[in-house]
């Protein structure tokens, strides 16, 4: 199903893995150097900043040949079905280029161009599905078109953001598509969602590790934790009740809030405890993040105390508990460590990002004219959102 | 690796026995990056929560204690940092442990907000030349230095702006800079940015922190080309800043390949080619063309991106022969 070459993907891996290995020193150079003639690279993909570029350099020509196109075709864009015709053609294009050109013939693989051409066709698949039916769509059938989308671009390009894409239309179109059919599934909607993501974390978790679909490794994580956070969001108080009121008009407390109230505490240590023991750090990072829901949750609804005790307070017990585990794991424990498996020269980078994140979320201090402000204030909202 | 890869690896007799056993041996798990994002998190909600619990009760007795209990905190965690350091060296130091650098953050943070505590209540630093920003600022630099601390470092670097009266940080760079009705902010940010650049410089050429020219070099790059930018749309004299930024464009990119930097070498050409474009458009709008300039820009851009796209792949292979950041 994947459109690149199977043997260059395999290639690419294998090549990734032995040189961290041999920055680790686990493998001695002469062995380095055999595995890289034993595999050699076939795809080409350039370092990440680079593709950052050839993307955002990819999209205006892509921008600009459409405008071309317009431009020479002025005469019939006052109709609305030709303006579709034209896009849905260049989206085409854009697909027969990426597959036979850029994929096949000139092997790129997340070269940043093939990327763009990706998001550019889909696109404008999208714009012309949307054109052709009168800017008149239910929410269920434009979730359905871009999880259709979506899925085939996955399977054909195994791109992160493509399946994460997929997987929300595909929630979207199970949520608007059960208010459409009768209120009995409205009003079960947490339920159904809660189900269908269990279902699909089940399933993504086994395919994930299974050889023949290595290549979607990736994609599959991705999936995954967006399955654990979707049956999370689904059984969360705040959500269930805000979302109740903005598409039934119901307010006020939730019937039954109380097995809500259940699922937003106990979830998130539950992800916790199973990624603890399983070592499974999907598990254990999506339990961390949403440990910050469950604080957001209560705040909302129950104020017990001011703002900043609060951040004193929270701050105190994360440090006083980062700092705890850090002494427990000095010595390595129950195959836990606290060592950082990167070696020296990423965390050089690593390090160098962190200081711009830094440098970022406490910037704020005093300006001479500002005869009084402390800084601090953008720090209230930090709990889910601190993992980079 | 897995499994599957290290067998595949040695049936084809890639990998000695011994590095087998090696790969084979059962993994640590890291839980490195989750307790550092914790630890993280909690010096950001601590130090804005005091910053915020002295602000609010400025006026009542409990303020002092407060302030006490933020000076105790602060004091306590500079004598934890400073017992638990190695000796200063003018190369990179590692961090004793991950946590110090955390100690060395906060304590820093909490010393800022007791300094605009004091400045604010008791107008210590006085009022003339931004003393209230430059006095923390150099504390934080010297902090930075004596501590080998890169985050402190962006810290003092942001605050050094902030006192020049720009801002810097990602978010704010474009956003909070009213180029357009402050015409000075394009030469402040000139001025800095060459300050920053130069002090990257610097600090590669006489080896002293060498490690801390990315940091410098990454604030200074930006505000640099972004003020030389807005002085091209904004001011009359645009050619002037057309040249400058060729000039600033030509030593990015000599210092790029000296320094094999796959980043430093994207942002110049990219900043280059608004530029650049910049220019073209100009010169396509102020000749009347009509529709024929409309045709010509767009022929441009795809002409123009296309000839990019192939300078980036080839510096792409330039530079692919010892990578870094």
């Amino acid at each position: 199903m994947i459109a690149y070459n199977p043997t260059g993907l395999d290639n690419a891996v294998i090549n990734d893995q032995a040189q961290s290995e041999y920055k680790k020193g686990n493998i001695t150079a002469v062995e380095m150097a055999g595995i890289k003639t034993a595999f050699p690279e076939i795809l080409y993909t350039p370092n990440f900043f680079i593709r950052i570029g050839l993307f955002l350099l990819t999209a205006v020509i892509v921008i600009c040949a459409l405008g071309l196109i317009m431009l020479v075709m002025m005469a019939g864009l006052n109709n609305e079905n030709f303006i579709g015709g034209l896009i849905l053609f260049w989206g085409g294009c854009c697909y027969a280029m990426l597959e036979l050109w850029w994929v096949q013939d000139k092997k790129h693989y997340r070269s940043g161009i093939d990327d763009a051409l990706t998001w550019a066709s889909s696109g404008a698949l999208l714009t012309a599905m949307i054109v052709f039916t009168d800017f008149d769509l239910e929410g269920s059938f434009l979730c359905g078109v871009i999880c259709a989308i979506a899925t085939w671009m996955t399977l054909r390009f195994a791109d992160m953001l493509m399946a994460l894409t997929a997987f929300g239309s595909a929630i979207g179109f199970i949520f608007f598509a059960g208010f459409e059919v009768s209120p009995i599934a409205a009003d079960l909607m947490p339920f159904i969602i809660m189900l269908v993501s269990l279902g699909a974390y089940v399933l993504f978790s086994r395919l994930s590790g299974k050889e023949q679909f290595r290549h979607y490794e990736a994609c599959l994580d991705v999936l995954t934790t967006a399955a654990l956070i979707t049956l999370y969001m689904a059984g969360n108080y705040f959500v269930v009740r805000e979302v109740g009121a903005e598409m039934l008009g119901k307010t006020g407390p939730v019937p039954i809030g109380w097995l809500f109230w259940i699922f937003t505490f106990v979830i998130p240590p539950v992800y916790i405890y199973f990624g603890i023991r399983r070592k499974d750090r999907i598990r254990l990072r999506t339990g961390l993040i949403l440990l910050g829901m469950i604080v957001f949750t209560v705040r909302y609804y129950h104020s017990l105390m001011p703002i900043e005790t609060a951040m004193v307070l929270g701050g105190a017990v994360l440090i006083v508990a980062a700092w705890a585990v850090i002494r427990y794991l000095k010595q390595p424990r129950y195959g836990f460590t606290y060592e950082a498996d990167e070696s020296g020269e990423e965390m050089t980078g690593l390090k160098a990002a962190e200081a711009i994140i830094i440098a970022q979320t406490f910037h704020k201090t005093p300006q001479p004219d500002d005869s009084f402000k402390f800084g601090g204030g953008t720090g209230g909202g930090g709990g889910a959102t601190g993992d980079y | 690796m897995n499994q599957r890869l290290i067998n595949k690896l040695s049936e084809q007799g890639l990998l000695s026995p011994e590095s087998r056993e090696k790969l084979l041996l059962p993994r640590l798990f890291s839980v490195h990056w989750e307790v550092t994002t914790l630890l993280y998190l909690g010096v950001l909600l601590l130090s804005g929560g005091l910053g915020i619990l002295v602000y609010k009760n400025i006026d009542t007795i409990g303020h002092q204690v407060i302030l006490l209990a933020i000076g105790l905190t602060c004091g306590l965690c500079f004598v934890i940092a400073n017992k638990k350091k190695r000796p200063f060296s003018r190369h990179k130091v590692l961090a004793p442990n991950m946590g110090w650098d955390y100690i060395v953050l906060l304590a820093c943070l909490l010393f800022i907000t007791f300094i605009t505590y004091l400045q604010a209540q008791y107008n210590v630093f006085g009022t003339r030349y931004g003393s209230a920003t430059f006095i923390p600022m150099l504390v934080l630099l010297f902090s930075a230095y004596y501590f080998d601390h890169l985050g402190v470092l962006s810290l003092a670097i942001t605050n050094f702006a902030a006192w020049m009266g720009i801002a810097i940080t990602p978010y704010e760079i474009l956003s909070n800079n009213a180029f357009n009705t402050d015409t000075r902010l394009i030469y402040t940010g000139v001025l800095l940015g060459a300050i920053l650049m130069t002090a990257g410089y610097l600090s590669e050429r006489f080896d002293f922190k060498k490690h801390f020219a990315f940091t410098y070099d990454n604030f200074g790059v930006h505000i640099l080309f972004i003020a030389v930018l807005a002085g091209m749309f904004l001011l009359e004299f645009y050619y002037l800043f057309f040249l400058v930024l060729c000039g600033i464009g030509a030593f990015c990119y000599w210092q790029s390949s000296q320094r094999k930097s796959f980043y430093f070498m994207m942002i110049t050409v990219l900043y280059l080619y608004i530029g650049v474009s910049y220019m073209i458009l100009r010169w396509l709008f102020y000749t009347n063309l009509d529709l024929g300039g409309i045709y010509l820009g767009l022929f441009y851009f795809i002409g123009s991106a296309v000839a990019v796209v192939r300078l980036l792949i080839v510096q792409n292979k330039k530079l692919k022969t010892n990578d870094s950041i």
